[in-house]
């Protein structure tokens, strides 16, 4: 027998964050949803309300109060598969009820799906002799701010674009990790495509319930290639069966533990010296890193999944 | 031009205003224990003779720990110098490492103490969530919005 699955309506939290950039995916790509980066989303997260069913992150919606009087609904979208549940039509009720806790005035939407928003309770007119007037003063670019990524697993038509970048990256297609010697070239991986280019690309490996982040590969910083691929692997890993992922950095990478912690990923564990102990396998590791810090120590970040 | 000046009774009322204005108050929580900066040694750097920076510390047998490192203004070598008066203070008593304890969101510190030869010693998981229990002011997001969650020990050891 069917049973029949509970959608649940709660504010957003950091965690959401990869799943929101994948359900707004398509509807930037169409132009219907604006661009958010992952700070924007960070730093509109308060505002933000998910719907959810099974852990599944089904739609989303952003609140914006921009005065006692005035608050906005942005974001607005529902994933195709779950679209005629009147999942929409919760989120924009919660919005509603969150301004009316907060005393707000009015709610508005600027949106193409102005007849939804009727059946919701909307209306153009505005009481007395008031009317809403816009003056178009942007271009609009900042839509461009998510690249339109595209994922595909590594498939040999891209090794040899990624046995490039890996060399570049790393000195070498070996690499050594907890004292694991890789060889680069055989590890699954993800590549990210970019107006059909290979623009980024992670690595990982995949052992017992844990998925291990071997690269992570971002030709173009800010367009949201990192997070995309980031979410990807997490979704092979979660489909593995995996309870955790984990990337191990070292102590002068302080890029790395700025994106992986602002994302959610904790430190789980520094081990001083291991890098100069991989050194001895992997000779050609440099002795200084970004910023002219020695490089020593493995520091390992994880999220628990 | 920087001149390094005990922090005495000089320098005290400046540096208790410098502490409150950083982080709203005098004291800090290195390792579960509050240490009321008002009562520890330290180090007042001067630049053209105004104080520009100042760091405290304790020492506990033969290690030293930091307590505390702030220059008003950066890139002056402020930081730097305040750092090895510290060391040569921390060497002249007899100690044999000195330590500073710093959260995990602090890159600018992961990079300033380690371009300066510190070393990481150590993880300190989940030890600011156990902090902010004694001092609930402790904010959940640190530098850069990153949650703070950990302490990291850094050392130098001779």
């Amino acid at each position: 027998m069917a049973t029949k699955n509970v959608v649940t309506i709660r504010s957003a939290v950091t965690a959401d964050i990869p799943d929101i950039i994948d359900l707004i995916r398509p509807f930037v790509a169409e132009g219907t949803v604006l661009a958010r980066t992952y700070d924007e989303l960070d730093e509109l997260l308060p505002s933000f309300i998910v719907a959810v069913e099974d852990d599944m992150l089904l739609g989303c919606v952003v609140l914006e109060i921009y005065s006692p009087k005035l608050a906005e609904i942005r974001s607005l979208a529902v994933a195709r598969a779950a679209q005629g549940k009147g999942i929409g039509r919760m989120l924009v009720e919660a919005c509603v009820k969150r301004a009316k806790e907060r005393s707000i005035l009015e709610v508005m939407a600027i949106t193409s799906a102005d007849g939804f928003f009727q059946s919701c309770g909307f209306d153009y007119t505005l009481p007395g002799a008031k009317r809403a007037l816009f003056l178009i003063t942007g271009s609009g670019s900042h839509a461009k701010a998510i690249a339109r990524v595209e994922l595909r697993p590594l498939a040999p038509e891209y090794h040899l674009w990624a046995w490039r970048i890996l060399q570049e990256q790393w000195g070498s297609t070996t690499m050594v990790s907890r004292g694991v010697l890789y060889d680069m070239t055989t590890m699954p991986g993800i590549i990210a495509l970019v107006d059909g280019e290979p623009a980024g690309m992670a690595n990982y490996a995949v052992a017992g319930d844990e998925c291990e982040i071997l690269s992570l590969y971002s030709q173009l910083e800010g367009k949201g290639i990192g997070t995309a691929l980031l979410s990807n692997v997490r979704a092979v890993a979660l489909a593995a069966g995996c309870r955790r992922l984990v990337l191990i950095t070292t102590n002068d990478n302080t890029h790395a533990l700025n994106f992986y912690q602002k994302r959610g990923w904790r430190l789980a564990a520094v081990r001083v010296g291991a890098i100069d102990a991989a050194r001895r396998i992997k000779p050609e590791i440099p002795l200084l890193g970004n910023d002219d810090i020695p490089i020593h120590d493995e520091i390992e970040l994880e999220l628990v999944l | 031009m920087i001149e390094i000046h005990p922090l005495d009774a000089r320098y005290r009322t400046w540096a208790d205003k410098y502490f409150v204005s950083r982080w709203g108050a005098t004291s800090v929580v290195s390792r579960g224990v509050v240490y009321d900066l008002r009562h520890f040694p330290g180090f007042v750097a001067l630049h053209d003779g105004e104080p520009a920076g100042v760091v405290t510390y304790r020492v506990d047998g033969d290690e030293c720990e930091m307590l505390s490192l702030n220059s008003v203004v950066e890139e002056r070598g402020i930081g730097a110098a305040l750092l090895e008066a510290t060391r040569r203070h921390a060497q002249e008593v007899g100690c044999r490492r000195i330590f500073f304890i710093t959260t995990n969101d602090n890159l600018n510190a992961l990079r300033f103490f380690q371009k300066r030869g510190y070393r990481l010693a150590a993880l300190h998981a989940g030890a600011v969530d156990e902090a902010r229990r004694i001092k609930p002011g402790i904010p959940l997001l640190g530098s850069d919005g990153i949650p703070l969650h950990d302490e990291i020990e850094l050392e130098m050891s001779w």
